[in-house]
């Protein structure tokens, strides 16, 4: 009787081309898309456009320029402006995301020295609060440029800070700026600016960036198309079937057991369409950890098949089901980490993914493909409660429902 | 009479209510193998609630349903004795209708071959063979009622529950559609066919149940129910096109009509309150009178004056047997 369920869900699906587009096509593609714009956008490879004036035209402000163009992370345009103004409205008008405006000497303090002297300090950033997130990045670049091609330039400034204190005179000065200019001479690099040593979680057996996305989106994709698929219930209730199944021998729960296996094949099939996609295109390694994978894809695909039939049973008519479809799941993507990584939402709301099946999800998949089985374990319990939790609720609603 | 044939179903003092209100209000019934009842009544009068409890898909909050002696919304095995044709087209529009028979043979448990056997058969009663290929949305309404009716003979029930079987469905599809229920009562099953159809209800009916509010007001052999009926003279029923005022009112009453219950532009009369005047002088006396009337209709009274009657609360009609 099961198998019955699950046959009428397969041929329902195989003859509905609209359906089956969505079901297996739209993922891979979306993936694709999301994977393409977010890996870059919270990874290693974000390049925001700057605009770069230099209207102090020093040596300091050219070698600045000079370390800002070799930055692969930038995409520097020169500005040909003649006045700050002029780099406003260029980033007012959107033709770049950020602009710096070099306007003084960065190794004279106040800029008082050169031949156009500014007010204020030698560096203007002109930033877009339509942009804001490159503010942030376009000052980290230019201290990382400052402190690895100007660092001469930068310690430079903190010992005149120190003159003009007193505490050291203008022959001390001259020695030690002597004595800074040798090694960039040498082009040693100065100790302060290798204070740090960057160690990644990454296996580096593959973009593990990306199967963030994998998983985030295959979270997205399972609940909206087992939402899809729990609608039927919601039909055949409406349609009249649900009188005739249910007067049948196994009633209703049968029917619901049968649409709950075929939604979880379906689920699989999914993500496995999703992360051979990730693989593929991105190098997503996925063969090392195959068997984390199908066990998260497995528990995935349930807790989103037991959650749309639970939706499915609970919903009086279509119509809220079809809400609980769009912006339920919506809902719960977008707090879960679907769509924007969590870590970039305020503390409360990152808390609050922890509610989502999403952010389980993700969790599953990060875990058992980054870290191993075991680590896997506290997430994969969460998603097989939630599986059963649904489909325990589902199957209750449609055994005692009269009408 | 019938008491002496052997008992298909049974329903005592059945009460059931819908988020506390009333759908039936303790009703008895009984039917016997080979017999068709036909359920009639206006809507919201209990008609698919007690096809419902004959089904098993709900339970009486008092009283008892027993259906070939068993509970049937207990009793696994019981229901897969009963037919049950629900109102609506209760099929998968996107399988074909074989398919869809197969998934509702395997639903009812039966195993491969027996499957086979039992989607054959249905086709071939229901007169299915040309469409079985055929997806059910392609099908015309006529052949999607036929097929509505074929899935529930798969598992050869001895009781079919029908519930408005005909609903909307052109006169030849209606015809096709009687022929396969009588063709299943010849067969030996029984049959509880709720309608609206008292045409339908006098041709394929051997037993009647008039309910109202929950409660079965008039029920019987349709023989003995019309047979008092059989000397009757030719009724009149007066159609109006407009409201009635207090005059006009009087002088329809005066003629000897009296309002049918459920629809104040409906007026019936008998032949004899009528004066014994034809309908042409009928209509035209009328008229003269300052009544509103369109049309004056005569006929034969039949199963539609005894619906009415029954709900008008006749109890000299009550339990023919």
């Amino acid at each position: 009787m099961i198998a019955a369920a699950f046959r009428v869900m397969w041929l329902s699906l195989l003859r509905d081309r609209a359906a089956l587009t969505m079901a297996f096509v739209l993922p891979t593609v979306i993936f694709a898309i999301f994977a393409a714009i977010f890996s870059g956008a919270i990874g290693d490879r974000i390049r925001i456009h700057l605009g770069l004036a230099d209207l102090a035209g020093t040596a300091t402000t050219q070698r600045l320029v000079t370390a800002l163009e070799a930055e692969p992370s930038l995409r520097v345009e020169r500005l040909a402006v003649a006045d700050e103004a002029a780099a406003v409205r260029a980033v007012r008008r959107g033709e770049v995301d950020v602009a710096l405006v070099l306007r003084g000497d960065l190794a004279a303090p106040g800029g008082a020295e050169t031949a156009n002297p500014a007010p204020g300090q030698p560096v203007l950033l002109i930033e877009s609060p339509s942009r804001a997130l490159a503010t942030p990045i376009a000052l980290g670049q230019l201290q990382r440029a400052l402190n690895d091609a100007l660092p001469d330039v930068v310690l430079s400034r903190i010992v005149a800070d120190v003159e003009r204190s007193g505490k050291i005179g203008p022959d001390e000065r001259a020695f030690l700026d002597e004595a800074f200019a040798e090694p960039r001479a040498k082009k040693e690099p100065f100790s302060f600016t290798r204070l740090v040593e960057t160690r990644t979680t990454a296996s580096g057996r593959g973009n593990e960036r990306v199967s963030y996305y994998a998983g985030a989106i295959a979270a997205v994709f399972l609940l909206f198309a087992a939402m899809q698929g729990a609608l039927s219930l919601v039909d055949e209730r409406e349609g009249g079937l649900a009188d005739r199944l249910a007067a049948g021998p196994g009633g209703l729960p049968v029917i619901v057991l049968g649409k709950f296996l075929f939604l979880l094949g379906q689920g699989v099939v999914q993500a496995g369409l999703i992360f051979a996609a990730a693989a593929l295109l991105h190098g997503v390694d996925v063969s090392g950890h195959w068997i984390g994978w199908l066990v998260t894809s497995l528990l995935v695909s349930a807790m989103a098949a037991g959650l749309a039939l639970a939706a499915c049973a609970l919903s009086a008519t279509r119509q809220q089901a079809h809400l609980a479809a769009t912006f339920g799941v919506l809902l719960l993507s977008a707090v879960g980490g679907s769509m924007v990584p969590r870590f970039l939402m305020p503390p409360w709301l990152q808390q609050a993914g922890w509610l989502t099946p999403n952010a389980w999800a993700i969790e599953a998949y990060q875990t058992a493909l980054g870290e191993g089985v075991s680590a896997a374990l506290p997430a994969w319990g969460v998603l097989a409660a939630l599986a059963a939790a649904g489909l325990a609720v589902a199957v209750g609603v449609v055994g005692r429902r009269r009408i | 009479m019938h008491d002496e044939a052997p008992l298909l179903a049974a329903v005592e003092g059945a009460a059931f209510a819908y988020r506390g209100r009333p759908a039936l209000r303790g009703l008895d019934l009984t039917l016997v193998r080979g017999t068709t009842l036909a359920l009639l009544g206006p809507n919201g009068a209990g008609k698919t609630s007690l096809i419902r409890l004959l089904a098993g898909r709900l339970a009486p909050d008092a009283g008892r349903v027993r259906v070939l002696d068993g509970d049937p919304f207990a009793d696994r095995a019981t229901r897969k004795r009963i037919g049950f044709v629900p109102q609506e087209i209760a099929l998968y529009p996107r399988l074909t209708v074989a398919e869809n028979l197969d998934v509702f043979a395997r639903l009812a448990g039966l195993r491969r071959a027996e499957r086979r056997e039992a989607v054959a058969a249905a086709v071939g009663r229901c007169a299915l063979a040309e469409v079985a290929a055929r997806l059910v949305a392609t099908l015309s309404g006529g052949y999607q009622r036929r097929v509505n009716i074929a899935a529930s003979l798969l598992s050869q029930p001895d009781l079919i529950l029908l519930d408005e079987p005909t609903q909307g469905v052109d006169l030849d599809a209606r015809a096709a559609i009687h022929a396969v229920l009588a063709g299943l009562r010849a067969g030996g099953a029984g049959l509880v066919i709720s309608t609206h159809d008292f045409s339908e209800a006098e041709r394929l009916a051997d037993r009647v149940a008039i309910l109202a509010d929950g409660r079965i007001r008039l029920e019987g052999s349709l023989a003995a129910l019309m047979r008092p009926l059989d000397a009757a003279p030719p009724e009149h029923e007066a159609v109006l096109e407009g409201a009635l005022d207090a005059a006009a009112e009087a002088a329809l009453r005066r003629s000897g009509f009296s309002p049918l219950p459920g629809d104040a532009r409906f007026w019936r009369a008998d032949h004899g309150a009528a004066g014994g005047l034809d309908g042409a002088a009928l209509l035209a006396a009328l008229r003269a009178s300052g009544v509103p009337v369109a049309e004056i209709r005569v006929r034969r009274p039949g199963l539609e004056t005894l619906y009415r009657d029954g709900l008008a609360d006749r109890p000299d009609l009550e339990s023919a047997a």
